[in-house]
């Protein structure tokens, strides 16, 4: 795979994508995979115990855990940008954290918590990525980032609603502001760039933009929580 | 929540100038120590991040979409590659960016700016990647995936993969049966054979023939199948692709959004999730659409048609009391085998334990599911569904829906394995009915459902042929 990391120094910041070619530890495992008539063959430690009535749903387990890991991404993504703020890095660690998830597949107990599980395994790659950014600032100090960790773990879970909740309040919004919304979250929008095609300053547009995020906030947090939230 | 309280103002104040790129590092400091000092404030923190989460989520498929474009141009052009590493402009620091000189109402300017930014970052990236590639190319072999599943997998001579094997690029050509390849990009694809492939990089597939199922999460946006006639970028999250022998290709949207076009013809058509597209062999008829597959299936008002895929359907997904719905599963599919089923006579059924009729190799079917979940403890249902397409038969029996899994549902949108999933039959006290009419057109239904009841209609064909036409 490809990574890409972020160098900083003086009048240059730029992304440098090393060529990350370690392979999944799937492929070590492999050797000895068994392979069961009718169904899929599965790879690592879980080669035994083949019976007849997992016939029919042979690729059931490795497809049930694909569709897990699909239903948690969005929970990941927001799980992982809570903690790590930056959008570059929060991709980046989510590619990585889809990878270990794929390699510690064994280690999974189905039946339990998915998410919560894939969010832990997240932590541990949020946390890997820290040791690797020494030279970069860290924004918080590791109380707050565990305590952040453990509360994004549960806001988390609700992803999916706020996305629909989100697409509603937009529509509430004024054709101007979801025109402005739109500018700032298209390719290459900045708030920089904003202000210069419309002749303001970029303080004009951030604070604009700082009213619409808490209009937008606020409307999401009651569509999730109800009326009593307010 | 309290909007009124003056730390959370200006914690929302400072994460939006941080969002926006406009903080200095006194600002950084600041909402380090706000957060340090007031952990209240944690629940504001993460209500506004992950509100921007789903911002970025709802926006992103453009992103993708313009960067796929970008590197398809870039990739064209390696003479203007080199040019771009001989003079590769500096970009400023994105933190403290300053404002760009004033250009009142010069939007296309605006446009033509984000372009050459993006396409500075762009040569960056390219630059490096080059550079480090032309080391590493001696030292580490090139692999843009792995094996990681397959199911009763026969390799045309030459073609063998053992599982966990990584992939380069190079022709495999799958007799029978199916694999999942996990690409390094993180996009994971089903093959079913026969079909012949190739891995052309770490986020891009070349399938020349037969039938792939793409899913792609966030981080591999922008992944590519290219087929003999058509070109697709996936902007998240799962398509199915069905490429006959001639080139034919038919496109399935389950989720999310694609970008599609005919190899003879640029012109890219957005298509999302339930839209079917189809380039006809040879290509010279371009890209053909069809607006939303639900032009081939009209329900009555307690029967509903979803284009979108949910994430995972079982007893506890897509509840609605007295409502049911129905999902296209797989379009345009040629059956490998003959297919055994529980209804094929017209007319009313009330046992669906026995096999009624049997779907002969070859035949191309159209598989809708659909599916009753209440939210209470029973609900009722009664509708119809009226298909373009004969309805040829369908499958009722729980055994038999799940080990049609494989064959028609998508192991990561419609997959559901519980036991009782089926109809029930007469004298159970939630026995279902169905009638086939006449013409074979239209599906009466009567369901009584306790915890889901799930059936799948094969219908004869006619979304991808009509547009193929």
């Amino acid at each position: 795979m490809t990574r890409c990391h972020a160098v900083d120094q003086p009048g240059l910041r730029f992304g440098i994508c090393v060529l990350f070619l370690r392979d999944l530890r799937l492929v070590a495992e492999s050797s000895g995979a068994a392979r069961k008539p009718g169904g899929y063959a599965r790879l690592g430690p879980r080669q035994q115990g083949w019976t007849p009535d997992e016939t029919v749903s042979a690729m059931g387990s490795d497809d049930q855990f694909v569709m897990d890991m699909i239903a948690c991404q969005r929970r990941l993504y927001a799980y992982v940008l809570s903690v790590v703020f930056d959008k570059e890095r929060a991709r980046d660690i989510l590619q990585q954290t889809n990878l270990v998830l794929l390699e510690k597949k064994a280690e999974f107990e189905p039946g339990t918590n998915f998410g919560a599980w894939a969010c832990r395994v997240a932590y541990f790659e949020v946390l890997a990525d820290r040791r690797r950014r020494t030279r970069d600032r860290l924004l918080f100090d590791d109380e707050v980032l565990a305590s952040l960790a453990k509360h994004a773990e549960e806001a988390s879970a609700h992803a999916d609603q706020r996305v629909d909740a989100l697409e509603t309040c937009l529509e509430q919004l004024s054709a101007e502001h979801q025109a402005l919304i739109r500018e700032r979250y298209s390719p290459g929008g900045s708030v920089a760039e904003m202000a210069a095609a419309a002749s303001k300053s970029a303080a004009a547009i951030s604070s604009i933009l700082y009213r619409l995020r808490s209009t937008l906030v606020d409307c999401i947090h009651k569509k999730l929580e109800g009326p009593a939230a307010s | 929540m309290n909007t009124d309280d003056n730390g959370v103002r200006r914690l929302r104040r400072l994460l939006s100038q941080i969002i926006d790129q406009t903080a200095n590092d006194q600002e950084f400091a600041e909402l380090a120590a706000l957060l340090a000092e007031r952990p209240e404030l944690h629940g504001e923190y993460l209500r506004m991040m992950q509100a921007e989460a789903a911002l970025d989520e709802l926006y992103a498929r453009m992103q993708a979409s313009d960067v796929a474009r970008l590197g398809e141009a870039l990739a064209m052009h390696p003479s203007d590659v080199i040019a771009g590493l001989a003079a590769p402009p500096s970009e400023p620091n994105r933190r403290t960016t300053p404002a760009q000189p004033s250009r009142p109402g010069r939007l296309s300017q605006l446009t033509a700016d984000r372009l050459a930014a993006a396409g500075r970052r762009a040569w960056w990236a390219l630059a490096a990647a080059l550079l480090i590639a032309a080391f590493g190319y001696a030292v580490w072999p090139r692999s843009y995936g792995t094996l990681v599943a397959a199911n009763d997998a026969l390799w045309k001579s030459g073609s063998h993969c053992e599982l966990g094997q990584a992939l380069s690029k190079q022709w495999l050509e799958l007799e029978a049966g199916a694999v999942q390849i996990a690409f390094r990009s993180a996009a994971v694809m089903k093959i079913e054979g026969p079909a012949r492939f190739r891995l052309d990089g770490p986020g891009r597939c070349q399938l020349e023939s037969g039938s792939g199922l793409a899913y792609v999460p966030v981080a591999a946006r922008g992944f590519i199948v290219n087929t003999p006639t058509m070109h697709v970028v996936d902007l998240g999250t799962s398509f199915r692709v069905e490429v006959d022998d001639d080139g034919t290709t038919n496109l399935h949207v389950l989720e999310g959004v694609v970008e599609a076009a005919a190899l003879s013809d640029d012109r890219a058509t957005r298509l999302g999730a339930g839209e079917i597209a189809v380039v006809a062999a040879g290509g010279e008829s371009g890209l053909q659409a069809s607006g939303r597959e639900s032009a081939f299936v009209r329900t009555s008002p307690r029967i509903a048609f979803r284009a979108k895929h949910p994430p995972a359907l079982g007893p506890t997904g897509f509840r609605g009391d007295n409502r049911a719905y129905v999902f296209l599963e797989r379009c345009n599919f040629t059956l490998p085998y003959d297919l055994s089923v529980n209804c094929a006579t017209t007319g009313r059924h009330v046992q669906f334990g026995d096999i009624d009729g049997r779907l002969p190799a070859g035949e191309r079917v159209d598989c809708y599911l659909i599916h009753s979940a209440p939210a209470r403890k029973r609900h009722a249902v009664e509708g119809t569904v009226i298909f373009e397409g004969e309805i040829l038969g369908i499958v009722a029996d729980s055994d038999k829906l799940n080990a049609t899994n494989d064959l028609f549902g998508s192991p990561w949108s419609l997959h559901c394995q519980h036991p009782e999933r089926g109809l029930e039959s007469i004298p159970d006290k939630n026995a279902e009915l169905l009638e086939i009419s006449p013409d074979r057109h239209t599906l009466r239904i009567t369901m009584q459902t306790e915890s889901v009841d799930q059936m799948r209609v094969l219908v004869r064909s006619v979304a991808a042929d009509s547009l193929a036409e």
